[in-house]
C-alpha cells in the first residue's frame, strides 16, 4: 500500500463538500413524530382546500396500517425511526422571486451551492426548497408569456387547483406504497410544472432540495404536466448537511406526458451519508409521447428509488439511463420499471453501478407487457463494476410478459477494473489513481453524455472524489 | 396400508393439511427402521417450523402457489420394483422391464458391481446405514430448510440410495422411473445420492404419469459429490395434464467435484422445479442444460440457484422453452457469488419463445455478488418466433404450422449440443424427441 499522498490540491478532496449547516431560524418547526396533528397543522398553515386535508389524513391512515415492505433494503429500512423525525419546517414565510428577498442565512447556503450563479448562466427557472417549503422559485420571462407554469406545488395548488385535481394522485395513488402514502399525508413543497401544447422549453428547468436540520423528514411532491407536443427538461439536485443521526427524505414526482410530448427528467441525488432517500417517481406517457428519466445516485445512507415510466399510448417510448455508485456503508437500491400498456411501445434501460468499499449497488427492474400489447419492443443493460474485494452488487431484474408478439432482452454483467487497462495507462505514464478514474469515467460515459453539460463536469467530479483514495 | 385423506381447515396456509395426525398414520403404516422413522420425524418438524412460502419473498415471487392443493390427497407409500440386475428402480409400474423404450439407458458390460450400492433407503439401512445417514445430515446442515422438501422427506412414499465407493468409474447409468398411475394420491419420493472421491457416475430419472392419474408428486433429489469426481444426472418429466408436480434437487460439490445436469420439463398442471447447486470447494463447476415445453394450461415453476461459496469455481447454466396455448412459465434464477469467492466464472441465461397468443412468461435471472475478481453475466430472453424466418419457410413451400415446429423445435434443441458427456447427451435426444415427435404439429 502506497502511503496517502501530500499533494496541496487534493487536500480535502473526499470529504463530503455540502456538509456544512446553518444555524436554525425558523417561522415553524413540528415536534418530532407523526400523528393526525401534525397532518391537520400543515394542512391548516398552507390554507389547503378541504379535499386536500381529507387526502392527507386518508393517506396517514394508509401508512400507519401498512407494514414495511419485506424486500430491498438490506434490512436497513427497518432502522427508520419514524418518530425522531420532523416532520415540518418551515423556513421562510413564502417563496420569493428574487434572490434579494430570500432570508439572508438561507441565501448564502445557496450561494455556497451555487445555484444563482447557474440561474443566470443557463437555466430557463430554478426553484429552490429548504426543510419543507420552497424559498425561492423563478421561471424567465419569455416561458411566462408562453404559458408555461412552473411554481412551487403548494403555490400550484392555490393558483391552479382546477389542471392541479385533475393530475395529483392519479399517476401515484396515495395508497401505492408506504412511502408514497407517507409523502402524500405530510407532502409540502416541490415543483408544479406544466407546459402548454406545442411549446419546447429548450433550456432545463431546475430545483435544487436542500435539508439543514437534523432529523429532518423532507417529502416534496412534484408534479409534471406536459401537454400535447411540447418538450421540458427538468433538472434536480440534493444535498443535505452530515449529522451523525438520520434524516429522511420520501418524495413522489408524478408525471404527465401527454400525445406527442417529451420531458426529460434529471436526477443528481448527492444526499449526506444519513439521510435515507425513498423516493416514488413514476410517468404517464400517452400516444407517441416519450419519457426518460436520468438517474445519478451518488449521496444517502440508504436510497430505494426505481423511477418507473407507464407507456399508455400506442407508439410511446420510455428510456431511463441510471448511474449508482455506493460507497463504504451506503447501499444504492435502485432501478428502473417500465410498463408497456400500450401496443408497439418501447423501452430502454441502461443501469451502471459502481460499488467501492464495502458499499452495495442493486439493481432492481421491472418490465412489464400487458396483454393485447403487440410489437413491444425493450432491452434492459446493466452493469456493475466492482472496485474493492468486498464490495457487493446485486441484479434483481422481474420481466412480465403476457403477449406474445413482443421482443424483450435483459443482459448484465459485473466486472473488476481490468488489470489489463490499468497496465495499459500505467505504462502512458498514468499514476494508478488517475488510471483508475479514467476507467470508470469511461464505464459511466454512456449516462453522463446525455447530462447537460455543467451537471456532466458535476458527475464526474463528484464521483472523483469519492474514488480519492481507493486505491494505492 | 390404511386410506388417510387430507383435509384443509379452511382457507389457511397450503401446508395446514399436513397435520401431525396425518404424519403419525401415514408413518405407522410404513416399513422403515427406527433410524429412518427418527428422520423423518425430524424432517416433519423442521418442515412445520420453516417458513411457509410466499409470492412475498424475493425467491418465490413468481410462483403459482394459488392451485396448488395438499387436501383431498393421500400419501401413498410403494415399494420400487427393480430390474435390470438392479441398476433401475421403478415404481407405479407392474415390472421395472415394463418401462417404455423411450426411457432406455445404454448398458455398458464389465463394470464393477460391487463397488456401487443402489437400492431402496429400507435396504440401504441394512447395507449402508451410515453412509446414509451422515448424508442426510449434510443436506440437512448444507442447505436451507424448504417446506416443501422438508415434508417430502416427512411423508416419504420411497426412497433410493445410490452410493459410488471411492476411485470407481461406473459407465452404465443407475435409472429411476417414477410413473404416477392412480387418482388423489401424494407422493414423496427421496433420491439420495453420494459419489465418494474420485469416482464417475451417471444417474436418471424419469418421471412420467398415467393419463387417468392426479395427485402431487413432491420429491427430492439430492445428490453429494466428493472431490475429484464427476456425476452425470439426467432428470426428465413428461406428465399429464392433472398431475402436479414438485422436485426439489440439491446438489453439493467438493473440491474440484462436478456435475453435468440436463432436464426436460414438460406437462403437468403445477410443474414445479427448484435446483440448488452449491460449489463448496474449490475448483468444483457444475454445468447445467434444461428446456420446458409448455403446452394447454400448463404452469411452470423454475427455480435455480448457483451458489459459489469459495473461489475457483464455475456454474454454466442455460434454461430455455416454448410456451404455446395458454401455457406459463415463471422463471426465477439466482447466482450467488459468496465474500471472498474470487475468480468464479457464473453464467446464466433463460430464454423463451412464445408460440401462441395467450402465454405468460415471467422471468427474473438475478445476481448477488459479493467478490470483484470474478466473471459474471446473465441474459434473459423473451420473443415470438421470428417473422422472417417464418417467411423463409414458408417461401419454401413448408406450410405455416409445420415451419413453426419446426422453427420451435430448433430454438430447443440449441441446448444438446451444450450437454457434453455423451451419455447424457444421447438420452436427451431420445427423451426430447420423442416428446417432440408425440406433440408433432402443436
Amino acid at each position: 500500500m502506497a502511503e496517502p499522498k501530500e499533494n496541496a490540491d487534493l487536500r480535502g478532496l473526499g470529504d463530503y463538500k455540502y456538509g456544512f449547516h446553518d444555524p436554525e431560524n425558523y417561522k415553524f418547526k413540528s415536534g418530532k413524530g407523526l400523528n393526525r396533528e401534525i397532518v391537520t397543522t400543515i394542512s391548516e398553515m398552507k390554507n389547503e382546500p378541504g379535499w386536500m386535508t381529507d387526502f392527507r389524513l386518508k393517506s396517514l391512515k394508509h401508512f400507519l396500517e401498512r407494514p414495511m415492505p419485506r424486500w430491498g433494503g438490506g434490512g436497513l429500512l427497518d432502522t427508520i425511526d419514524f418518530q425522531n423525525i420532523h416532520y415540518y419546517v418551515k423556513p421562510s414565510e413564502r417563496s420569493e422571486r428574487t434572490w434579494e428577498d430570500v432570508p439572508e442565512d438561507i441565501k448564502k447556503t445557496f450561494d455556497r451551492l451555487g445555484i444563482p450563479e447557474a440561474e443566470k448562466k443557463y437555466l430557463a427557472g430554478v426553484g429552490a426548497q429548504y426543510e419543507s417549503e420552497v424559498v425561492y422559485h423563478n421561471l424567465q420571462e419569455q416561458w411566462t408569456k408562453l404559458g408555461v407554469v412552473f411554481l412551487d406545488t403548494d403555490t400550484g395548488l392555490k393558483e391552479h387547483e382546477d389542471v392541479f385535481k385533475k393530475y395529483f394522485g392519479t399517476v401515484i395513488p396515495y395508497n401505492d406504497n408506504k412511502f408514497a402514502a407517507l409523502n402524500s399525508a405530510v407532502w409540502s413543497g416541490g415543483s408544479f410544472i406544466y407546459v402548454p401544447p406545442g411549446v419546447s422549453v429548450d433550456i432545463p428547468l431546475q430545483a435544487y432540495f436542500r435539508i439543514n436540520t437534523e432529523n429532518m423528514g423532507q417529502f416534496e411532491r412534484t408534479l409534471i404536466v406536459v401537454d400535447e407536443g411540447a418538450w421540458v427538461h427538468y433538472v434536480e439536485g440534493c444535498t443535505a448537511p452530515t449529522y451523525s443521526s438520520d434524516s429522511l427524505h420520501s418524495a413522489v414526482v408524478e408525471i404527465v406526458v401527454r400525445k406527442g410530448g417529451r420531458c426529460r427528467y434529471t436526477t443528481i441525488q448527492n444526499w449526506s451519508k444519513n439521510v435515507y432517500n425513498l423516493v416514488t417517481k413514476r410517468a404517464e406517457a400517452y400516444e407517441n409521447a416519450t419519457m426518460e428519466w436520468v438517474d445519478g445516485n451518488i449521496g444517502s445512507k440508504l436510497t430505494m428509488k426505481y423511477p418507473a415510466i407507464h407507456l399508455k399510448g400506442e407508439g410511446a417510448k420510455g428510456e431511463v439511463l441510471s448511474v449508482a455508485f455506493a460507497a463504504d456503508d451506503q447501499h444504492q437500491d435502485a432501478g428502473a420499471k417500465v410498463v408497456h400498456l400500450a401496443p408497439n411501445t418501447s423501452s430502454s434501460v441502461i443501469s451502471k453501478s459502481i460499488s467501492k468499499g464495502l458499499g452495495r449497488s442493486s439493481y432492481r427492474g421491472l418490465v412489464k407487457v400487458a396483454k393485447g400489447c403487440t410489437g413491444v419492443k425493450s432491452n434492459v443493460e446493466c452493469d456493475a463494476l466492482l472496485l474493492d474485494e468486498e464490495s457487493r452488487t446485486d441484479t434483481y431484474p422481474y420481466m412480465e410478459i403476457d403477449e406474445e408478439d413482443v421482443s424483450i432482452s435483459h443482459e448484465a454483467s459485473v466486472s473488476k477494473i481490468s488489470e489489463t487497462q490499468m497496465f495499459y495507462l500505467m505504462s502512458r505514464g498514468l499514476t494508478e489513481e488517475q488510471a483508475s478514474m479514467m476507467i470508470v469515467n469511461g464505464f459511466i460515459e454512456p449516462i453522463v453524455k446525455q447530462l447537460p453539460m455543467e451537471y456532466a463536469v458535476e458527475l464526474n467530479r463528484l464521483i472523483e472524489l469519492e474514488m480519492e483514495g481507493s486505491v494505492g | 396400508m390404511a386410506e388417510v385423506v387430507i383435509k384443509r381447515k379452511d382457507k389457511g396456509d397450503l401446508f395446514d393439511p399436513l397435520s401431525e395426525e396425518l404424519f403419525n398414520e401415514s408413518l405407522s403404516s410404513t416399513h422403515s427402521g427406527d433410524d429412518l422413522i427418527k428422520w423423518q420425524r425430524e424432517s416433519f418438524k423442521l418442515a412445520q417450523a420453516a417458513a411457509t412460502p410466499t409470492n412475498k419473498d424475493e425467491d418465490f415471487k413468481y410462483v403459482n402457489f394459488r392451485q396448488l392443493k395438499f387436501d383431498g390427497l393421500k400419501p401413498v407409500a410403494a415399494d420400487w420394483n427393480s430390474a435390470k440386475q438392479g441398476k433401475l428402480l421403478a415404481v407405479g409400474i407392474s415390472a421395472a422391464d415394463a418401462v417404455p423404450d423411450e426411457y432406455a439407458v445404454e448398458q455398458v458390460q464389465g463394470d464393477p458391481e460391487s463397488h456401487i450400492f443402489f437400492g431402496s433407503f429400507d435396504q440401504a439401512m441394512v447395507d449402508r446405514k451410515d453412509q446414509l445417514l451422515k448424508a442426510l445430515d449434510l443436506i440437512k446442515a448444507e442447505f436451507p430448510a424448504r417446506k416443501f422438501a422438508l415434508f417430502a422427506h416427512a411423508f416419504l412414499s420411497q426412497g433410493a440410495f445410490l452410493h459410488v465407493d471411492k476411485n470407481t468409474e461406473e459407465s452404465t447409468p443407475r435409472q429411476l422411473f417414477t410413473r404416477i398411475a392412480d387418482s388423489s394420491c401424494l407422493h414423496s419420493p427421496a433420491t439420495l445420492a453420494v459419489v465418494e472421491e474420485n469416482a464417475r457416475a451417471s444417474l436418471v430419472w424419469d418421471i412420467d404419469s398415467a393419463e387417468s392419474a392426479d395427485g402431487l408428486l413432491n420429491g427430492t433429489m439430492d445428490v453429494i459429490v466428493k472431490s475429484g469426481s464427476h456425476l452425470n444426472l439426467l432428470v426428465t418429466q413428461h406428465l399429464t395434464s392433472s398431475v402436479n408436480s414438485i422436485s426439489t434437487i440439491r446438489v453439493y460439490l467438493g473440491r474440484d467435484a462436478q456435475l453435468e445436469m440436463a432436464m426436460i420439463n414438460s406437462g403437468g398442471k403445477v410443474n414445479q422445479m427448484e435446483i440448488d447447486v452449491k460449489m463448496a470447494d474449490r475448483g468444483s463447476s457444475a454445468l447445467i442444460n434444461g428446456v420446458y415445453v409448455g403446452r394447454e394450461r400448463e404452469n411452470f415453476n423454475l427455480l435455480t440457484h448457483q451458489h459459489h461459496r469459495v473461489g475457483n469455481t464455475g456454474s454454466d447454466l442455460f434454461y430455455i422453452g416454448t410456451l404455446s396455448g395458454k401455457s406459463s412459465s415463471n422463471y426465477l434464477g439466482k447466482i450467488t457469488i459468496d465474500p471472498g469467492a474470487q475468480q468464479s466464472d457464473a453464467y446464466q441465461k433463460n430464454r423463451n419463445l412464445i408460440l401462441t397468443r395467450g402465454c405468460t412468461v415471467n422471468s427474473s435471472p438475478k445476481l448477488e455478488i459479493s467478490a470483484n475478481d470474478v466473471r459474471c453475466s446473465h441474459g434473459a430472453t423473451t420473443a415470438k418466433v421470428s417473422d422472417l424466418e417464418m417467411y423463409y419457410l414458408q417461401s419454401r413451400a413448408i406450410d405455416y404450422n409445420t415451419a413453426k415446429v419446426l422453427l420451435s423445435d430448433g430454438f430447443i434443441s440449441q441446448v444438446t449440443p451444450r450437454i457434453k458427456a455423451k451419455l447424457l447427451r444421447d438420452g436427451f435426444e431420445r427423451r426430447l424427441e420423442a416428446l417432440l415427435s408425440r406433440w408433432g404439429g402443436r
